[in-house]
């Protein structure tokens, strides 16, 4: 019998006995992360959608082999992660990424201020790909400093040195772009 | 530095209503549909045994010269048949 209260392993169990409905269970309680994760990373909420997809796909295929000590949110971040930074590498130029970020009926926002989350987006996207997965992990997702080296498989002076320049730029961008709004 | 860690902090998206739907549908054509591995060690027995039968049946007799088919080869045959050619 299904319930909500189960744990992600109790559902991964269900889900490699074959129960569909367990694994959509998993997939619906972890979509935010993922969502977030890569919406940030991207900046697109189709190419995030995409990535998502794949991200739950890969840990369908290894669902099996999944070690019960790790956490499944930390894991399915670290698929959409590289995905995403897979992504753009093979994306490189900033001008063919796509910034419309007013596809508002992909984007169901979880807050009130979608103008100040445009801004903030928009703001991420200029940052460089190492600075803004750092952010995006330690800042919006709030991993630890540790969590978020071994998400990235970077030592843990490097995660504090790119979140200090990744927030600085950050600052430097949303003081204007903050400012422009208001006025 | 506060109110940009604030703003960070709203950053948390949602993929549409019927995510969860569209992933379980990609996993339904990746799905393993090929049979358990005991149909096959299934399939082997039942073989033999159809063989088996089938041979006790049309010789009359079980033993491993029906079985191979080599009851009725003789010696002499095998001598022979170079000669033939």
């Amino acid at each position: 019998m299904l319930a909500i209260n189960q744990s992600d392993y109790q559902l991964i169990d269900l889900a490699i006995s074959g129960d569909d409905r367990a694994f959509q269970l998993l997939v619906e309680r972890h979509q935010r992360v993922v969502a977030t994760a890569s919406m940030n990373m991207v900046g697109d909420m189709d190419i995030a959608q995409e990535i998502g997809q794949q991200t739950f796909i890969r840990f369908y295929k290894a669902m099996r082999s999944f070690k019960k000590e790790a956490k499944l949110s930390t894991y399915l971040t670290r698929i959409a992660i590289n995905l995403s930074l897979n992504h753009l590498k093979r994306n490189q130029s900033f001008a063919k990424r796509s910034l419309d970020l007013g596809k508002a009926d992909n984007v169901q926002t979880a807050s009130d201020s979608f103008d100040n989350k445009q801004v903030v987006n928009m703001a991420l996207q200029m940052l460089d790909d190492k600075h803004r997965s750092v952010v995006i992990l330690r800042m919006i997702q709030g991993y630890s400093t540790n969590e978020t080296a071994a998400i990235l498989k970077i030592p843990k002076g490097t995660v504090l040195s790119r979140l200090k320049r990744g927030l600085d730029k950050l600052k430097k961008h949303l003081k204007e772009d903050l400012k422009y709004e208001r006025n | 530095m506060k109110e940009i860690n604030q703003l960070l902090k709203k950053q948390q998206h949602d993929f549409n209503r019927d995510f969860s739907s569209t992933v379980l549908q990609a996993t339904q054509s990746i799905k393993d549909h090929s049979p358990a591995a005991q149909w096959f060690v299934l399939g082997a027995v039942a073989t033999i045994g159809i063989c088996i039968v089938s041979t006790y049946l049309l010789e009359g007799q079980l033993n491993i010269d029906t079985l191979l088919g080599t009851d009725g080869l003789y010696f002499d045959t095998l001598i022979n048949y170079p000669n033939i050619l």
